[in-house]
């Protein structure tokens, strides 16, 4: 059998399979603040901790560890080439004709101020913006402040004070003490609660208490324009709390009307430090044993719709040199509060994690990057007959460690057009760094096998490297 | 109206049903068909023809309680097709894409002795399925059966995308491992 045989059989599977993966996803607001309240504290905790507990330099060795005062610049054989890849146009051809407002905490607020630095985030490896709401009417959750910040993602117009209003559905990031990487200035900035659209249709803008519907002619909102026609119309009633001329009261009433009907949405409140699961803290003790170095975790939980019990996905980023490695396991929960997993260990996946000993002896690959001139690699062109133009590259790596090993991923990429087609093209080419130091070049397949996660990954990764 | 009553009225050969299939849903179907043609008009061609097969099939089949995924299957199964006999080269690489994805579940090479029947190894993938967890089984189907983007799935479950690559490429090699476990040589 082949592959696209297994494809075709798919086909067959169980009706009720197809019809729950196809409901909105479910994110019970349980989960959902546990997710936000373990990543803003694994956060908190991870950064501050490094930066008592781990003395700079404690490690011997060639390991120049990064602090929480995070500055690449000051990183061995890196320099920031600066400029991002503007999305807006491809997103405007990939849209789907998808439009919906799902209600979570629900806000109107109205801009009170852009910030001025775009923001990175090593979680979701995505460039923000930061706006400052202030909050005019809390139309659902508790504890929501009377100004709040909120993250938008670079590749959508943020001059949202253009509108006397918004009502937005939001979902909380972190508490407080809310961390992200500031661009312009090489620090970490802090803020208190972060929150963020909860989907990309989740906002409605106004003016003069009226829907204002320019908000989806603005560069990157996630519209095209069948969406925009139909809700005009109001096909998307259903859907949407608001259509053309619709007012404030009446789409507050709208949401409210939802609320009304949800013992979930009436649940939801802003997250802060005390109301942390114990469970959460019982992975906080078994993350922070894993801390040296690591500056971010993302702490998920899933619920196993079977036996009820909760699982924790816990992604942490360590950087290494400048460079960031991907060490991911789980922790299984089969009883209350004993943590086993399908090996019989309480963590899974812990092959990924790197020891103390690997951080002394790692290779160091900023030093191996500076001895690389991007222009003795050759692009593995996909259109040799077709002239193209190179507008980016770069060199980046990664640390991975597999089977007890740790290695070096280098990717070498580049960015460039086709005469005659639309948009941008990507093609990179990889370099596997041997614990010696050593490296070959080895296939797209053999990156994939060993590190699923760095292979698909867009140019600005290339952000860190050099030219 | 419910589905019982939209298949009710199939099976008395009322016309409406269609309309009303179309009203109830209409939008989800061509969605399916849209993500996997990435064509508005052929994804609404491929509605229209679900419609008609609907009133082929029903009856004899009567799919009161999972009316949708069975509509949903048809949709899928008619866009494939017009992928697969249409030239854009494009979408069907995501065909192929998907297939050696899912070729990495199959645990022995190709051996046409060992064939198994489709429907039983459905069943097979099924009960896989529902031994995962929600998320894990909901993201594994949104890429293999809804044709989602990795992008859209890591949206969809507001989680990294890296996490969507991590819990596809463990799924699958569970899968196999499954397969190879309950003995199933395909």
């Amino acid at each position: 059998m082949r592959g696209n045989e297994l494809f075709d059989i798919m086909e067959y599977i169980d009706p009720g399979l197809i019809e729950s993966a196809d409901c909105k996803p479910r994110i019970p607001w349980k989960r959902w603040a546990m997710r936000a309240a373990c990543l803003a504290l694994a956060l908190a905790l991870c950064v501050n901790l490094i930066v008592a507990i781990i003395p700079r330099n404690s490690i011997k060795g060639n390991v120049s560890m990064f602090n929480s005062l995070l500055n690449p610049s000051q990183l061995t054989g890196v320099q920031i080439l600066g400029d991002r890849v503007d999305m807006t146009p491809a997103l405007a051809g990939c849209a789907n004709p998808y439009y919906e407002f799902h209600t979570l905490l629900a806000v109107e607020a109205r801009v009170l101020e852009l910030l001025p630095d775009t923001y990175y985030d090593y979680v979701s490896r995505e460039h923000y913006r930061i706006l400052k709401f202030e909050v005019l009417d809390a139309i659902n959750g508790e504890g929501i402040p009377d100004q709040l910040y909120m993250r938008l993602n670079t590749y959508k117009s943020p001059e949202l004070d253009r509108f006397d209003s918004m009502i937005l559905s939001l979902e909380q990031k972190g508490i407080e003490n809310y961390q992200l990487y500031n661009q312009e200035k090489g620090t970490i900035d802090v803020f208190p609660h972060m929150f963020e659209i909860y989907h990309d249709s989740s906002a409605v803008a106004f003016t003069e208490g009226i829907v204002d519907l320019s908000l989806w002619d603005m560069d990157g909102w996630y519209v095209n324009s069948e969406a925009l026609t139909k809700m005009q119309a109001g096909e998307y009633s259903d859907k949407f709390p608001a259509t053309a001329g619709s007012s404030v009261a009446y789409t507050k009433k709208r949401i409210l009307a939802e609320v009304r009907d949800s013992a979930e949405l009436q649940k939801l409140k802003v997250v802060d430090a005390s109301d942390f699961h114990s469970s959460a803290q019982e992975i906080l003790a078994k993350v922070t044993s894993y801390d040296e170095g690591t500056f971010a975790h993302e702490v998920s939980c899933d619920e196993d719709y079977k036996t009820g019990k909760y699982s924790y996905y816990i992604h942490c980023i360590r950087t290494i040199n400048g460079f960031t490695t991907t060490e991911e396991y789980n922790i299984g929960q089969t009883g209350i509060f004993v943590w086993t997993s399908p090996s019989g260990n309480n963590l899974d996946n812990t092959d990924t994690l790197f020891t103390r000993s690997d951080l002394v002896s790692i290779v160091d690959l900023g030093a191996l990057i500076e001895t690389l001139d991007i222009d003795d690699f050759r692009m593995p062109n996909v259109f040799p007959l077709t002239p193209v133009e190179i507008t980016r590259s770069g060199i980046t790596g990664k640390y991975i460690k597999r089977d007890g090993m740790v290695y070096g991923v280098v990717k070498v990429s580049w960015q460039f057009r086709v005469k005659g087609k639309k948009g941008s093209y990507y093609d990179a080419l990889f370099l596997l760094v041997e614990p010696d130091g050593s490296y070959r070049t080895v296939s797209r397949e053999k990156v994939e096998e060993m590190v699923f996660s760095t292979v698909d990954e867009l140019i600005r990764d290339v952000e860190y490297g050099i030219r | 109206m419910d589905d019982i009553q939209i298949v009710e009225m199939y099976l008395q050969r009322d016309e409406a049903a269609i309309s009303q299939t179309a009203q109830q849903y209409g939008g989800r179907l061509r969605q399916v068909s849209y993500n996997i043609v990435d064509d508005h008009q052929i994804a609404e061609e491929c509605e229209n023809d679900t419609y008609l097969q609907a009133w082929q099939r029903i009856p004899p089949h009567e799919p009161k309680t999972y009316l949708y995924a069975f509509l949903a299957r048809i949709t899928r199964h008619l866009s494939i097709d017009r992928l697969r006999s249409g030239n854009r080269l494009y979408r069907r690489a995501l065909i192929t894409e998907l297939s050696a994805e899912l070729e990495n579940c199959i645990p022995a090479p190709d051996d046409v002795q060992c064939r198994m029947e489709a429907q039983l190894l459905a069943e097979i993938i099924s009960n896989f399925l529902k031994a995962q967890s929600l998320t894990r089984r909901n993201i594994f189907l949104r890429r293999y059966w809804y044709m989602d983007s990795i992008e859209d799935i890591a949206r969809r479950f507001q989680i990294t995308q890296s996490k969507v690559k991590s819990t596809l490429f463990r799924t699958r090699n569970d899968l196999r491992d499954h397969l190879e476990k309950e003995g199933y040589t395909l």
